[in-house]
């Protein structure tokens, strides 16, 4: 019986995106000329799509999710979460880092952040986890009935010429893996997109769009959901983008004590200091002005 | 000078993504230009640019020196094949040389130098590299030469790390700015700290006796 596979078979390399395979759909993003986005068509097969749809309209989400209150409870391990309203629309705002309620989307999900970061110029798997200021959520959103969605926007460009990347940065991705079709499953508008050249598309209209197809598209461009409609019966805009979330400080923030345990001695003296400096500051009443410098630390 | 789009287009050509290095070509190799102007430089000199990317200083500095010679070498090669190409685009004067190399191998211009600068590169580099480095310059300098570069002080969360998401590279560690005090008594140099100010990063400079 063999005991090692053939040498270049599986490596690094192999497994990883190759650079080359990049530059159709870079020249396409980031180009003057390009369209802004890049439609990678199927990238869901039709089983894969028929799960992921078949999961998240039917889910309780009190049973799965905390309710989202703000985007300032995004800490690091903190519990997924979604928000519903009375005309059918949900958002789960999921974490790569928790235990999935689908382990489809999750896996598709992390294919999907590792090719836009790729694409952008970065590590596969930068973001994916609380290591740094920022974490990718993958937000399941079913839009059923909204006129504005979310508005007209750019995002990454709020000080263009800052050196701080928060507020300028042109590299800048995001991905809508979408899971319905318009005409079937919604009617209306739904994303429209500023390509490069200044001039609007609305994908499904001006760009057919299938389930299961994946666009990802320059972050700056001006971007909205708008003017969704459903009937009885249909679906919805269902759609999961990928947004880089800012994670701040949370209770959870903190190894946990059996993090602690396997983390040895100093893991254990961080942990005991921390509980220290916390109790000194409730003491005070300082802890929450302490909480809140600390946030404003992190998002610049 | 070119601008902000044909530059990015251009990169992307290249298969560079828009980062914070294009994303801010124009005006660090405008203060880049302007460090050197500050130490000396003038354009009858030879100017060494170590890292020197896709020509961002180079594209300011050759014209500048209309009797002089840039020189500029960076371990990137598609930053060298960008540079040679924004400088076809940019009309530049043939007053220029570029090379790829990784191993600070400045001889092989075959030019003794009044002037170097390494922006952003002992950034990018580990302590042992950047003494190498700076061993190599004490190679081609003259006499009376100088060299301004920039550091940061301290050891990065992530040290070694993949630039553009592609290459391996490593983070600088330097713990103390007598590192450098340290390498100019080794190789005979004077470090200074020159009142520049840098957008992000320190300034430092070696002075060739």
């Amino acid at each position: 019986m063999n005991t090692s596979e053939r040498p270049g078979r599986f490596t690094f390399e192999s497994l990883s995106i190759a650079e080359d395979d990049l530059q159709e759909a870079r020249k396409a993003l980031y180009r003057s000329t390009g369209d802004g986005y890049f439609v990678f068509r199927r990238f869901l097969g039709e089983e894969v799509v028929r799960h992921i749809r078949s999961i998240w309209p039917a889910i309780d989400p009190a049973h799965t999710h905390r309710l989202f209150e703000s985007k300032h409870d995004f800490f690091p391990l903190c519990p997924d979460q979604y928000v519903a309203d009375e005309r059918g629309n949900r958002s789960f705002y999921n974490f790569f880092f928790n235990t999935p309620v689908d382990e489809v989307t999750w896996s598709a999900s992390l294919s999907v952040q590792m090719l836009r970061n790729r694409l952008s110029g970065r590590p596969p798997l930068v973001e994916t986890f609380p290591a740094g200021g920022r974490c990718a959520s993958y937000r399941v959103v079913v839009t059923r009935d909204a006129k504005t969605w979310i508005g007209p926007h750019r995002d990454y460009l709020q000080e263009p010429g800052s050196l701080d990347r928060d507020k300028y940065d042109l590299t800048r991705l995001q991905a809508t893996l979408f899971l319905s079709e318009k005409g079937h499953d919604y009617a209306g508008t739904g994303f429209r997109f500023e390509r490069n050249d200044g001039r609007t598309v609305v994908f499904g209209t001006d760009i057919p769009m299938h389930a299961g197809d994946l666009v990802i598209w320059r972050y700056n461009n001006l971007h909205s959901v708008e003017d969704v409609s459903t009937t009885d019966g249909q679906l919805g805009f269902m759609r999961i983008i990928y947004p880089p979330e800012i994670m701040h400080a949370g209770p959870q923030a903190q190894p946990t004590a059996q993090a602690a345990a396997g983390g040895g001695a100093a893991a254990r003296a961080g942990i005991a200091a921390r509980q220290v400096a916390r109790d000194v500051l409730s003491r005070l009443g300082l802890l929450e002005t302490a909480r809140q410098m600390l946030r404003g630390r992190r998002q610049t | 000078m070119i601008g902000q789009t044909a530059i990015i287009d251009a990169a992307v050509d290249h298969n560079l993504v828009p980062n914070e290095y294009f994303a801010h070509f124009e005006r660090f190799g405008a203060w880049q230009l302007d460090a050197l102007k500050q130490i000396g430089l003038q354009p009858h000199h030879s100017l060494l640019d170590i890292g020197c990317g896709a020509m961002r200083l180079g594209l300011h500095a050759v014209p500048y020196l209309s009797n002089g010679l840039y020189c500029g070498m960076d371990a990137f090669a598609k930053y060298v094949e960008l540079g040679n190409e924004l400088a076809h685009v940019a009309n530049l004067p043939p007053r220029y040389r570029l090379l790829v190399g990784d191993d600070f191998s400045f001889e092989r211009f075959g030019v003794q130098f009044d002037f170097a600068i390494a922006q952003s590169v002992f950034t990018h580099l580990p302590a042992g590299d950047v003494r190498r480095c700076v061993a190599a310059t004490r190679k081609v300098m003259k006499p009376g030469s100088a060299f301004i570069f920039s550091y940061l002080v301290g050891t990065p969360g992530t040290v070694g790390f993949l630039y553009a998401g592609a290459k391996p590279m490593q983070r600088s560690t330097i713990e103390s700015e007598s590192f450098f005090a340290d390498l100019a008594r080794e190789f005979g140099l004077e470090f200074q700290k020159p009142d520049i100010i840098h957008p992000t990063q320190q300034v430092g400079l070696f002075r060739y006796p």
